[in-house]
């Protein structure tokens, strides 16, 4: 009996996930036409292919989790799948000399992806060798301070040549996202029984937990000031915190910590000009409109003449915008699809929030749940941040919106994240049932 | 800790990211929808501009259908372009960096196609139609706008010609030149040039430009004494041509008038010192009321920027009969005084648009004018002024050179009717800085041949 309803539960799994996913291809397919429609005012096949590769990747992905990981959360792939196709639609509406370049990192994403999704075991090697995966990332970030690139050609150097082949570059901040979250979750697994009482051991306790905190604090202020790294140093502290609030239960320290990230922010405001300006930008944007400011407002007004419903795709004036096909890409979404539109994927990074802290409430293993909770905290905060920026809700950090904005690094490492949360997804249910 | 902790605290981590989301939502709703129009409207909004570009403004076309303004697209966006630059003064500009002038700002809307019904903007909106406006038809002819052009060449000036209406009808602006003026199709290259011109190329000289009318107001004011029985055209007049010093400058009759002379030799030969005697019967009331009766005192409705002439009190009675007190006159005044005298007295209307497209595409002829019932004297003084005037080949005209200026500088002043016994055309012509009367005579006798014989 219990083999027959584990049988059904992983048929009914797999056709949640195919209805989904054929609402979501709906969607960018219909998407797809319009823009084409919009642009040349016909049907051409240079704003169809990458949809038609994004439609065989997502039923290859489709096919290889329903057959190897029958017991997954059935929610991860279609929000992916909208994510990344919405994505290429973009990318090929807002800068399509990318486009090509995006495939392919989709292409290395779903993969990665997959292979994390339905390796076995993969959660050991990650937690075994922790301090390895860490070492080795904080040494390809310390190597962008030598051969550190911008491939736009200006602005802070993140990236790295990737060697062998031409014009493609990897931002190890990305990598690290992911190896320090490894890290943590499995620090936080060993500890968390020792940071629960420590704070009955007077000052030998406190500093286990200061230690770490000042740490970790200090670990951010090297990146911002040798990388000017907003974006990324912002991500890691809020995951940190979060993960020692998860940990201790203590919110004074979180409390404390939101005062260091305070103080690292007034201190980065008076030492870079980077920090000034973005600061000066959202605080009141409209006396250096042209100048200073001209980017955010620029997305003010995206954001105006999106309206409710949206100028339609294709149909709107978001490459006024600089570099709106990477830290902008949600205001081009505001213009063309509204508020609608922009709503419409707020909720998808809610589901997406709800989907993976589930994961985390129902994993058995400390390691698992700090993971999945890591994971999905490092998503969603990127996505506030990008999109508060956008919205002038706070100053901008200069990250990408996940899965959506034009960036190879970006889509690898969260393709990574997605894949050990579909992986994690599996074995919880396993475990549940 | 345990175990328990985390996971109640994962709720709590879940709540604080929902609250998040939340906070972006309420960003969005509130510049998507609150601050919306507060931000569309901004100057600095390139989409302002973008949208702009993107109209489709209807054609303005003269009164045989010839383009004077057309939208000509490129790419996705339209260019407007003035076949004809000599129309600029009627025409003006449409241009994104200095707005609008003439017939394109004052009839802006029209020709941008918001005529239409909330409903049928917001469908366009949603559909990103093209918006494109209605066409306009003028009375304008631009054969006779470019003679008008040529005729005035370099000389600074202004040329306005009228045909007459018929039965009360209002009198159609077949010509309307204002020198110097401009090319509207290289605005962005010469606009600055342009608006730091001493010489106000941009000025529309016939709607705008204000003149001390001189020995001009002549006709109009020995109409209104006939009229009032004040004096008679036979009436013998002592030392016709007896000069009148104006500021220092003396002044004559235009032409030596006979030993014996009437007002009607006042009239035909320009003679300013007899019109002073008129100060004994003609008070500054009377004066003013004559002023008034022929629209001297304001400005006559046209869809073009108009100037009200400055009319200030009379201050002194024997040079207001002269012409050189307070008031100063535009050419479209005089014309329509002019015009007053040509049609018996009464005040016409003028008219400049002959038809404008409706939503369907068809020609409709506008509104007419408010018929003006204001008579400036019976039709026995004006047909008695005119026909006092030096009539050659069918042109009856009354001529002058215009004290203007301090320096003794004059204008020449060409008022003209043709045909002669009944009136269908009327010009008025100013040269600025003419001494010799030739000149503006024959830009004024040009202008009215070339309407005679097309």
């Amino acid at each position: 009996m219990r083999l027959f309803a584990l049988e059904e539960a992983q048929e009914q799994n797999g056709r949640r996930q195919g209805a989904l996913l054929l609402i979501v291809a709906a969607f960018v397919l219909v998407n797809a036409i319009g823009l084409s429609l919009a642009v040349d005012g016909a049907l051409r096949w240079q704003h169809l292919w990458a949809p038609a590769v994004w439609l065989l990747l997502m039923g290859a992905a489709h096919g290889v989790l329903h057959r190897f990981k029958p017991q997954r959360d059935p929610f991860f792939l279609p929000l992916i799948a909208l994510l990344t196709g919405w994505g290429l639609v973009l990318i090929d509406r807002l800068a399509a000399n990318f486009l090509a370049r995006q495939v392919i990192w989709l292409v290395l994403g779903t993969a990665v992806l997959l292979t994390i999704a339905i390796l076995p075991r993969n959660l050991r090697l990650l937690r075994r060798y922790r301090y390895t995966w860490l070492t080795g990332g904080l040494l390809l970030l310390a190597a962008t301070l030598l051969f550190g690139v911008n491939p736009s050609g200006y602005g802070a150097a993140l990236w790295l040549p990737v060697p062998l082949i031409g014009q493609v570059y990897f931002q190890p901040s990305e990598l690290l996202k992911l190896l320090l979250i490894v890290f943590l979750a499995s620090y936080f697994d060993e500890r968390e029984a020792l940071l629960s009482t420590s704070r009955q051991q007077g000052w030998t306790g406190i500093l286990s937990y200061l230690a770490p905190l000042l740490l970790m604090w200090g670990f951010c202020m090297v990146l911002l000031v040798w990388q000017r790294d907003l974006g990324a140093a912002t991500l890691f502290f809020i995951v940190f915190l979060a993960l020692l609030y998860m940990a201790t239960g203590d919110g004074r320290f979180v409390l404390a910590g939101g005062g260091l990230l305070l103080l690292a922010g007034v201190f980065a405001y008076f030492a870079f000009d980077l920090v000034a300006l973005r600061i000066d930008a959202w605080w009141n944007p409209w006396p250096d409109a042209d100048d200073r400011a001209f980017q955010i407002v620029q997305s003010l007004y995206a954001l105006a003449a999106g309206g409710v419903l949206g100028q339609g795709v294709g149909q709107g004036f978001p490459v006024y915008i600089p570099v709106v096909h990477s830290d902008f890409v949600f205001a081009a979404i505001a213009e063309e699809w509204g508020l609608v539109g922009s709503l419409g994927i707020v909720m998808v990074f809610v589901l997406l929030a709800y989907r993976g802290m589930r994961l985390a409430l129902l994993a058995r293993r400390p390691f698992q749940r700090y993971l999945a909770a890591g994971i999905t905290i490092l998503i969603s905060a990127q996505a506030v941040l990008i999109m508060a920026g956008v919205t002038k809700l706070l100053p901008l950090t200069g990250v990408t919106l996940p899965l959506i904005s034009y960036g190879g690094s970006s889509m690898l490492i969260s393709s990574a994240m997605m894949g050990l949360l579909l992986y994690m997804s599996g074995v919880s249910e396993e475990i549940r049932q | 800790m345990n175990s328990d902790t985390s996971i109640g605290k994962i709720s709590q981590l879940l709540r604080v990211i929902l609250l998040a989301f939340l906070a972006v939502a309420f960003s969005l709703v509130f510049w998507t929808v609150l601050r919306a129009p507060a931000i569309l409207a901004r100057d600095d909004n390139p989409r302002r501009v973008e949208s702009e570009l993107r109209i489709q403004r209807g054609n303005i076309l003269d009164r045989t259908g010839a383009l004077l303004a057309e939208s000509q697209p490129v790419g996705e966006t339209f260019v407007r372009h003035y076949p004809l630059p000599a129309a600029s003064p009627v025409v003006g500009y449409y241009n994104l960096r200095y707005g609008t002038a003439g017939i394109e700002e004052n009839l802006d809307a029209y020709l941008r196609g918001e005529t239409g019904s909330f409903w049928q903007a917001q469908q366009r909106d949603l559909l990103h139609a093209i918006q494109t406006g209605r066409d306009v038809r003028l009375t304008l002819d631009a054969d006779l706008q470019a003679r008008a052009d040529t005729l005035l060449g370099e000389r600074n000036g202004a040329l306005l010609l009228l045909q007459l209406g018929a039965n009360g009808e209002a009198a159609r602006i077949l010509a309307l030149a204002s020198h110097p003026g401009y090319d509207p199709n290289s605005l962005d290259e010469n606009f600055e040039a342009l608006s730091s011109d001493e010489a106000a190329p941009l000025l529309n000289r016939v709607t705008q430009g204000q003149y001390q009318p001189g020995p001009v107001l002549q006709p109009f004011i020995l109409a209104a004494a006939l009229d009032r029985g004040i004096v008679t055209l036979d009436e013998a007049v002592d030392h016709a041509n007896r000069p009148v010093i104006v500021n220092g400058t003396a002044t004559y009759c235009a032409s030596s008038p006979p030993a014996a002379a009437t007002w009607a030799d006042v009239l035909a030969h320009r003679c300013p010192g007899p019109m002073q005697d008129l100060a004994e019967e003609m008070d500054a009331a009377a004066l003013r009321a004559a002023f008034n009766g022929f629209g001297l005192t304001e400005q006559p409705e046209l869809p073009l920027n108009t100037e009200t002439a400055v009319s200030n009190p009379i201050s002194r009675t024997d040079l207001a009969l002269i012409g050189q007190d307070t008031l100063v006159v535009t050419p479209l005044q005089v014309a329509v005084a002019w015009a007053a005298l040509a049609e018996d007295g009464r005040l016409p209307a003028l008219q400049l648009i002959e038809d404008l497209q409706s939503d369907t595409g068809e020609w409709v002829t506008p509104q007419p004018p408010a018929e003006i019932t204001t008579t400036a004297v019976h039709p026995e003084a004006a047909r008695a002024v005119r026909q006092t005037l030096p009539t050659d080949n069918q042109i009856q005209a009354f001529s002058t050179l215009v004290l203007s200026g301090p320096d003794g500088s004059t204008n020449g002043w060409y008022l003209g009717l043709t045909p002669e016994q009944d009136p269908a055309y009327a010009v008025i012509v100013v040269l600025e800085n003419s001494s010799a009367l030739a000149d503006v005579e024959g830009v004024g006798r040009g202008m009215l041949t070339a309407v005679r014989t097309p």
